[in-house]
């Protein structure tokens, strides 16, 4: 079984943090992830489909 | 950038109309997180938001909103001047909108006691991310995407896409809203790209109550 990665920082997901994920904003073509650590640091993601670079 | 050039930019409303509802005035102090959106700090210490990157964010949000499903969208707005604004946001998208106080448990607590409603959002859009700050802490422990409109002071922890405008100011948020709700009926198709909305800036815009 995978691991799910982060997108910002590409450590694994565990099933207890708060992490979130979505479509990516701009073309809806990747799945985000972002773990907790991440969003409580606001830790820039990227979209490796577009480029699109948030938050 | 020169104001020329940024004229010629291909905007969701006239630069002036930016400028006149004051969308790129900030505060006096930055934060780090919101230092990619400043366009310029004036001498009397007031930071100026690049209204370029608002628009670009306006057109974003209003793509990422448009998938979802509108009665899955919670709107949240704990300022008064975000109040009529938002409701007519969820009136004319169909989303929820919590005007009032955000009573703790509404995104967490199934078991929630009494008049008070529990929603299971799949987006959450908050008008400021420090006033409304426990819907943002539930949104970050149920796990959906935040949405925020946020200025220059605002901390992005837990947001996961800013809109960087003035987010005080009553016309500020008036045409926001107003762009955002226009722009989400259009990526869904309800109305045509060229066609002018049913609505106008005005209805978003809270009444002045003189006493």
């Amino acid at each position: 079984m995978r691991a799910i990665r982060c997108t910002s920082c590409h450590r694994s997901i565990s099933p207890q943090e708060d992490s979130v994920k979505f479509e990516c904003p701009n073309c809806g073509a990747f799945t985000i992830r972002r773990c907790e650590t991440c969003r409580k640091f606001s830790v820039k993601y990227k979209c490796p489909n577009c480029g699109f670079e948030g938050p | 950038m020169s104001d020329t050039e940024m004229a010629e930019i291909d905007l969701l409303t006239s630069l002036d109309n930016y400028l006149a509802a004051g969308c790129h005035i900030g505060t006096t102090m930055k934060t780090e997180d919101m230092d990619q959106f400043v366009y310029r700090q004036r001498p009397t210490g007031v930071y100026v938001l690049d209204v370029r990157k608002t628009d670009e964010r306006l057109r974003v949000a209003a793509k990422f909103i448009a998938r979802f499903e509108p009665s899955k969208i919670a709107v949240v707005s704990g300022r008064a001047y975000g109040k009529r604004p938002v409701e007519t946001f969820a009136h004319y998208t169909g989303a929820n909108a919590f005007t009032t106080r955000f009573i703790p448990g509404t995104l967490t607590n199934p078991s929630i006691a009494g008049p008070r409603v529990y929603v299971e959002p799949e987006l959450v859009i908050l008008t400021d991310p420090r006033t409304d700050q426990q819907a943002l802490t539930e949104a970050s422990k149920i796990g959906v995407p935040v949405v925020a409109l946020c200025d220059t002071d605002n901390v992005v922890t837990n947001v996961d896409l800013v809109i960087p405008t003035n987010n005080r100011g009553r016309k500020a948020l008036a045409l926001i809203y107003y762009l955002l709700t226009k722009q989400v009926l259009i990526e869904r198709g309800d109305i045509p790209e060229d066609a002018e909305p049913a609505f106008t800036v005005e209805d978003f815009e809270p009444q002045i109550q003189r006493l």
